[in-house]
């Protein structure tokens, strides 16, 4: 391993195989070509929860990214005709949504602000790992991630979009690299700096790596 | 160290799942497919809103108008036939015409550059007084003292002014 599959631990996806055409998209995509309300709504189902997971890691506030979504699928609904490719429907919806999203951010000028003050913070408490038993580390523990949160909200827009987007467990670097534009190295170094950036801030902090 | 790099990584790896988490929501799909649209065509910006298909009917009341409107006045073909010049009949065979070529340039004759003349040999042949006048008689000693002063009546005989005694210019 690298130094740089070291930096990137737990965020190491299957970055080698492109995705096998699903047959079952093309012929959804195909009805849905035709006007098949029920065979677009099967295929932004199954596309549905990424979808999300990538208008949050762009705008960072559930409702918003919800709308961008809703956006995102009249768009993708309307411009079905243009998709060249029905097996590269995945692809092609999730730069839609992303641009939605980017779109939605850029008009909300207030994305730390929302991130900050939302309430999914305040109503969910962070998940701790079972092998935190005592109140102590629990406190620690939950100090240190409402650290790393902000930290994480801090950093700059091109770290924080694909550390997010590598975080979210739902796209692999080459599908991160075309949606933000910019070669695989790139999305690497990327995440790995974020990552860096995060450990460094910490340390300031008091939470660093104690060696 | 690596236990805690790999706690602090573990942290962080945590934390940035979770911050782009998302609860399953089963009304969002069905929301999302209840507000498509219906399917544009190429002429449904025609079909979808009011101003286009106002503007639709406009142009084609305006272009009914136009149509009964056009002028139908056309001159009666007896009118045309009547009216027409007579044919020309066709020459059976046409003449040869001979090709016209350029004519050579005849040689000029050089001119004699022109004289300037005097004006006095454009001018009038002098006059010859007809009567010579008598000056003497008007002396103040030969004049009357009390009468009234009268002079003879001058009698001028024709000018010889004729077409041809003016010279001919040149």
């Amino acid at each position: 391993m690298n130094g740089l599959d070291l930096a990137l631990p737990m965020m190491m996806m299957g970055d080698a195989e492109p995705r096998p055409a699903n047959p079952e998209v093309v012929q959804l995509v195909a009805l849905a070509r035709t006007g098949d309300r029920a065979a677009f709504g099967r295929l932004i189902e199954d596309h549905l929860t990424a979808a999300r997971r990538l208008a949050l890691a762009a705008v960072g506030q559930p409702m918003d990214a919800d709308e961008a979504v809703q956006e995102a699928s009249v768009a993708a609904w309307t411009r079905l005709g243009g998709l060249q490719d029905p097996a590269a429907f995945r692809g092609w919806f999730m730069r839609i949504v992303w641009r939605k999203a980017i779109d939605r951010r850029r008009s909300l000028r207030s994305w730390f602000d929302r991130f900050g003050t939302s309430t999914t913070d305040d109503e969910q408490p962070m998940q701790f790992a079972t092998s935190d038993p005592s109140p102590d580390a629990q406190l620690m523990s939950r100090e240190l991630e409402l650290a790393i949160a902000q930290v994480v909200r801090a950093l700059p827009k091109k770290l924080r979009d694909p550390f997010l987007l590598a975080a979210s467990g739902d796209h692999r670097y080459e599908e991160i690299a075309m949606l933000l534009s910019i070669p695989i190295g790139t999305v690497k170094w990327r995440i790995s700096e974020a990552r860096r950036m995060i450990r460094a801030k910490l340390e300031r902090l008091g939470h660093g790596d104690p060696r | 160290m690596n236990t805690n790099r790999e706690h602090l990584d573990d942290a962080i790896d945590r934390v940035a799942k979770r911050l782009t988490h998302v609860e399953d929501d089963a009304v969002f799909a069905s929301r999302v497919i209840a507000s498509l649209p219906e399917r544009a065509t190429w002429f449904g910006w025609l079909t979808q809103s009011w101003a286009p298909r106002l503007a639709m009917i406009a142009v084609i009341v305006v272009a009914a108008v136009l149509w009964n409107n056009r002028r139908t006045t056309e001159l009666p073909a007896v009118e045309i036939a009547a009216n027409a010049p007579p044919l020309v009949p066709l020459p059976d065979a046409v003449e040869p015409v001979a090709p016209v070529r350029t004519k050579p340039v005849e040689r000029l004759e050089r001119l004699e550059p022109l004289e300037p003349r005097s004006d006095f040999d454009r001018s009038l042949p002098a006059v010859a007084s007809p009567v010579a006048i008598d000056l003497a008689s008007l002396t103040t000693g030969a004049l009357p003292a009390e009468d009234s002063l009268s002079l003879p009546s001058l009698v001028i005989a024709d000018l010889p002014l004729t077409a041809e005694t003016f010279p001919q210019r040149d």
